[in-house]
């Protein structure tokens, strides 16, 4: 998994490429936590390069929201989903939590 | 069946972790040798990926060397994966769900138990059974004819 962090106007892109599982999740948790610090308040996660995605990198994004909202009563959203990751959002919840748009451009024109 | 159509994966856990991605492509090859759609082949590591880390996570409780293995085979059009493991018992199929009819704001563990709840919208059925010592969980998940894209 690669990740990879951006500033676009008010909000921090966060992209992540490959499998974000239990074993790769720190380094993304590592960027939320400092745009948290950085008091944004506007975060949304390009993933249109994910491949895979289980319970555990579920957690992170959650954990994002929950930090943003009580911290800096910030917005998350997501952007670029395929559609057999969407289905695991939607089985689980998730896809009523996050604002989620089909891609980058979308996101950042409503954020 | 030819003895070919059954793939066997083994997942090494140590310290209450479990290594999966370096196993994962095991899972992809059966995948691919089945003509399985990505969609498909996704839940199918989920799957197993969620029952495993599990496993790790709560089911052995020190720092040796455990074994999980999972074998993977075709019933015609019925996917069954079996998982057995050593560790302390555990029926995942009467493990609590999350509180998915409560705000996430609410919930006393925003993301407890989603995994198990994945594996259980996922597939068709499990059965678990405690045998010879080994939790054994055998679960099928029947595949649409539309999800075989391109048998090798």
């Amino acid at each position: 998994m690669s990740v990879s962090n951006s500033q676009e106007g008010g909000v921090v892109v966060i992209t992540v490429k490959g499998r974000l599982d239990s074993s790769e999740t720190q380094g993304l948790e590592e960027q939320v936590l400092a745009a948290l610090e950085r008091g944004e308040s506007k975060l949304l996660f390009d993933f249109h390069e994910l491949e895979y995605i289980n319970s555990s990198g579920l957690r992170i994004l959650v954990m994002a929201y929950q930090r943003l909202k009580k911290k800096n009563d910030g917005t998350v959203a997501i952007s670029g989903l395929r559609d057999y990751i969407l289905e695991i959002f939607e089985i689980s919840g998730y896809d009523r939590l996050f604002d989620i748009y089909s891609d980058r451009q979308a996101a950042l024109g409503k954020l | 069946m030819s003895p070919d159509d059954k793939q066997n994966v083994r997942f090494l856990v140590k310290e209450q972790k479990c290594d999966f991605g370096s196993s994962a492509g095991q899972l992809e090859e059966f995948a691919r040798r089945h003509g399985l759609s990505d969609r498909l082949a996704y839940q199918m590591t989920l799957v197993v990926d969620e029952v495993v880390t599990n496993t790790a996570k709560y089911g052995y409780g020190d720092c040796s060397q455990h074994c999980i293995n999972v074998d993977l085979h075709l019933e015609g059009n019925v996917l069954v994966i079996l998982i057995k493991d050593k560790a302390r018992p555990f029926d995942l199929t009467t493990a609590p769900v999350p509180e998915l009819d409560i705000p996430v704001e609410q919930r006393r563990k925003p993301v407890g138990g989603m995994g198990i709840h994945l594996v259980r919208n996922l597939v068709d059925s499990i059965e678990y059974r405690r045998e010879n010592g080994m939790n054994v969980l055998e679960i099928h998940k029947t595949i649409d004819p539309d999800e075989f894209v391109d048998r090798q």
